[in-house]
């Protein structure tokens, strides 16, 4: 049923290449993540999808038939904008039953389905207010009701779930995952909170600079990371460049490390999990080091090592002992180093080390 | 008092605002509205000629807010939605021209343009138009038209994209989510903008008695009157539109607070078949009618009086005693005035801004009233005010000019003000600054181009006005004054043109100078 994909899509804005060779198929009944720091060009996609931005060029296939050049009102897709966008000059009620009021549905009809959506949100009571007079939390479940009430089953999201406090945003996070399985709906939602994206994604696709860095479910992104740039943005990692001694062994500040994966370059990148990384000593693969600082993260404690000036970041619950000033050994296990050739390092907000 | 405190306790700078408060008080405010003070008088005869005559204005009024409507929204929707317009900054300024020439020039402009323009056009010689009406209301639409596009501009480039593409995105075609998103969201431009519209329409005097022949309006007949010395008629009509102004304000606030505009009956099939057909055609439309009624009528005096820039023509003009006198009268007067309203303007923009005393809102609404007076009650009001002192009569113009030029210069230099965080001039403080330096290291340099603003525009309207100037003098002309009585007198000659040509030219060099500060203004946020 409602499937949408996306064929070597290109978007510019002026000189501004924000969209780069987009290319992906979400399936029926998926709930996918856009993942990317801000900037990245989330929203520009999903607008596109929407066809609210025509492409420069591709294609956009919603159910297998071309849409590149269908208007917006015509496709049929229910949107949710960042900070809602409810009309201001409309009841809740009037917001919610807008689009079924557009299609000339009977005035039954949309009184029912009305009251549905906002019973699905919890809102039944509020249905006469103004949009200024709810709360941020009860704003955004007016939007959901309002693009979920013309009965699409193909669902936008644009950061639903920013511009409210952590707690709600968390509550909401549930909601919505549970109603967008109970009511199959296929979902495609933007967030550049790498948390909110391991909770709801089936699958994420993570972009950067208006490429896509990777595509995968959670797991797979954070076993296997094809790009530094997925390392550095799910989950935490530490970046070091080392030289190749041979094909499994590099050498870092004179220290010996052993590596699972092949070495094919002089120099590489080797990237860790903060989570990854022991405090043990072991004959390779070990770095002595200072502790510098430990932040009580609550589950986890997160240290930061200072190793003859270069710092580390680990991040375990096994060793409440550990105070700042400690002397410790890191132990690299070999099997959790990932190879990266230097030329993948796109991205200059990560520190390497 | 009001301050609920002694005068000792007051700052120097306080006084200073308090003292700006009394003299605009005394000399600013009381002049324009002293005609009400008529109203209680059993002296007040609101004849028939006088009820025919503001009949026929409110109809006028009407008919060009109307026709300014629906060719100003386009131009405004188009000028603030498509920033990337081509030659935008040309059609900017095409826009406001009519704004800054004088209203007598304007109607010199229109009138050849209807007359003998395209008179010549379709072989008449007496013209397409003749004075009356329907060249009046031409006329009207000509200096109105920045109005309306400004206003709803404005409104509209407040409006978030996002609202319409909700809506879109909910099914509705372009014409539905005009009809229910943007028209209500920017309704109160609208509104706002009429009301401008219908309110200087109805007050215009100078260019209206050009081209209203025996067609009487209501601010005609107020000079007819104050001719005749009839000041019993005179007030009686001034006080109706006085009236009229302060009873459209009213409801204009009415109305863009409670009034909805119907969002739950929609016709989709209909709308969705107007959306994509008309389109192109309306747009030609459109551009043709504001070109032809709005544009070529404006720019009509320059462009067929290029021929009068003759080395003679230029000597003529120079050796005229009436008109170089005029002229240099008119600049100075506008200078005059200018200074002594940037020196009040700014004090009192800061009661304004910072409510001291907690009389900014009453400050503000009292610049709003003088706006809002129709500048020929505002003529007479001032006449029988500053007649009770026997001043010289050019000190009298100089105090007119004052009254109607002042609310220009307070309102861009407060709104400015209130922009101006209070955060930065507290951080200012904290680093050991003391209010006058303050003032002139961080609040000056952020509120330099709203009062380069006001003074263009104080300036332009001082150099402009015609309704009040011709009420308040006897025997010293202003320029746009002067070409009404050459006009009227049916002696307008090559060099009365080329005079003409020279305002046009100095309104288009403070118009591009103003652009030049907006875009510095624009440039800094």
């Amino acid at each position: 049923m409602p499937n949408i994909e996306l064929k070597n899509i290109h978007k510019s804005f002026g000189n501004n290449k924000v969209l780069k060779d987009i290319s992906f198929k979400v399936e029926d009944g998926e709930y996918i993540i856009l993942l990317g720091p801000s900037g990245c060009g989330k929203t520009t996609l999903l607008k596109t999808m929407a066809g609210l931005y025509k492409p420069d060029s591709g294609t956009v296939l919603q159910d297998g038939a071309d849409v590149t050049d269908k208007q917006s009102q015509e496709r049929n897709i229910g949107f949710f904008f960042q900070h809602y966008h409810l009309f201001p000059h409309m009841t809740v009620r009037q917001n919610v039953s807008y689009g079924l009021t557009i299609k000339g549905a009977k005035q039954e009809e949309t009184e029912a389905t009305v009251q549905e959506k906002l019973h699905l949100v919890g809102l039944q009571q509020w249905a006469d207010k103004m949009p200024h007079e709810l709360s941020g939390g009860m704003q955004q479940r007016v939007a959901l009701a309002r693009a979920l009430a013309i009965g699409s089953k193909l669902l936008l999201l644009d950061e639903p779930l920013n511009a409210l406090d952590a707690k709600i945003g968390t509550l909401l996070r549930k909601e919505l995952k549970q109603m967008a399985k109970k009511y199959r709906l296929t979902v495609i939602h933007v967030t550049p909170n790498q948390e909110e994206a391991m909770e709801l994604a089936d699958r994420i696709i993570l972009l950067k600079d208006g490429k896509i860095a990777q595509m995968g479910t959670d797991q797979e992104m954070y076993q296997h990371p094809t790009t530094s740039f997925s390392a550095y943005f799910i989950g935490a990692s530490n970046f070091i460049k080392a030289e190749k001694i041979d094909q499994h062994t590099v050498r870092y500040r004179h220290k010996t490390f052993n590596v699972r994966q092949p070495v094919n370059e002089d120099i590489v990148i080797l990237a860790i999990r903060c989570e990854k990384i022991l405090f043990e000593n072991h004959e390779h693969n070990t770095l002595e080091g200072v502790i510098e600082t430990a932040n009580f993260l609550g589950k986890t404690t997160r240290y930061e090592v200072n190793h003859k000036g270069r710092y580390l970041q680990v991040e375990t619950s096994k060793h409440p002992e550990l105070k700042p000033g400690c002397e410790v050994q890191l132990y690299l296990p070999p099997e959790d180093l990932i190879v990266f050739s230097p030329q993948q390092m796109l991205d200059d907000e990560i520190t390497v080390i | 008092m009001f301050l609920g405190k002694s005068t000792a306790n007051l700052s120097r700078l306080d006084m200073i605002c308090l003292l700006s408060i009394l003299i605009f008080t005394a000399i600013v405010f009381l002049p324009p509205v002293y005609v009400l003070s008529y109203a209680g008088g059993a002296k007040l005869v609101l004849n028939e000629s006088s009820k025919i005559a503001l009949i026929n204005s409110f109809i006028i009024s009407a008919a060009v807010t109307a026709v300014d409507v629906i060719l100003g929204l386009p131009v405004a929707w188009m000028m603030a939605r498509r920033k990337d317009l081509k030659y935008r900054y040309i059609i900017d300024t095409l826009i406001d021209m009519p704004l800054v020439v004088p209203t007598s020039v304007l109607g010199l402009s229109v009138f050849y343009f209807w007359g003998a323009g395209m008179g010549s056009l379709f072989g008449l010689d007496e013209g397409l138009l003749s004075k009356g009406p329907i060249m009046l209301a031409l006329l009207h639409i000509v200096f109105t038209f920045p109005y309306i596009v400004r206003s709803i501009e404005a409104a509209i480039s407040q409006i978030n994209i996002s609202h319409e593409q909700a809506a879109t995105m909910l099914g509705a075609p372009p014409l539905t989510v005009f009809r229910t998103v943007s028209l209500p969201l920017f309704k109160s431009g609208l509104i706002a903008g009429a009301i401008l519209v219908f309110t200087r329409s109805l007050s215009e005097t100078g260019a209206t008695m050009m081209v209203a022949g025996l067609f009487s309006t209501a601010s005609t007949i107020v000079v007819d009157y104050k001719k005749a010395q009839d000041i019993p008629s005179a007030a009686a009509v001034s006080i109706v539109l006085i009236a009229v102004a302060v009873l459209l304000l009213i409801s204009a606030k009415i109305l863009s607070g409670g009034f909805r505009i119907p969002v739950i009956h929609v016709w989709p099939q209909t709308e969705r078949k107007l959306s994509r057909r008309y389109v192109p055609y309306r747009d030609a439309l459109i551009s043709f009618l504001v070109i032809l009624i709005v544009l070529l009528p404006t720019f009509y005096i320059v462009l067929s009086g290029l021929n009068v820039i003759r080395s003679q023509t230029i000597i003529e003009l120079i050796r005229n005693q009436a008109l170089m006198e005029s002229l240099i009268i008119s600049f100075i007067i506008g200078l005059v005035a200018t200074g002594i309203n940037l020196v009040l303007a700014i004090p009192l923009a800061y009661v304004i801004s910072k409510n001291m005393f907690k009389a900014g809102g009453i400050v503000d609404t009292m610049s709003d009233i003088i706006l809002l007076v129709p500048t020929s009650a505002l003529g007479l009001s001032l006449s029988l005010f500053w007649k009770n002192f026997a001043f010289p009569e050019l000190l009298i113009l100089v105090l007119a000019h004052l009254s109607f030029t002042f609310p220009l210069m307070v309102k861009p230099i407060s709104a400015a003000l209130a922009g101006v965080e209070t955060g930065i001039e507290d951080a200012a403080c904290t680093l050991g600054a003391n209010k006058v330096t303050i003032f002139k290291t961080i609040t000056y340099p952020l509120i330099k181009p709203a009062i380069i603003a006001g003074i263009i525009m104080t300036f332009m309207r001082s150099l402009s006005e015609t309704g009040a100037t011709l009420s308040v003098s006897e025997n010293i002309k202003t320029i746009p004054v002067l070409l009404v009585d050459i006009f009227t007198k049916g002696m307008v000659d090559d060099k009365t043109i080329l005079a003409c040509i020279v305002l046009f030219a100095a309104s288009f060099a403070f118009i591009v100078a103003l652009k030049i500060v907006e875009s510095k203004k624009n440039a800094k946020h």
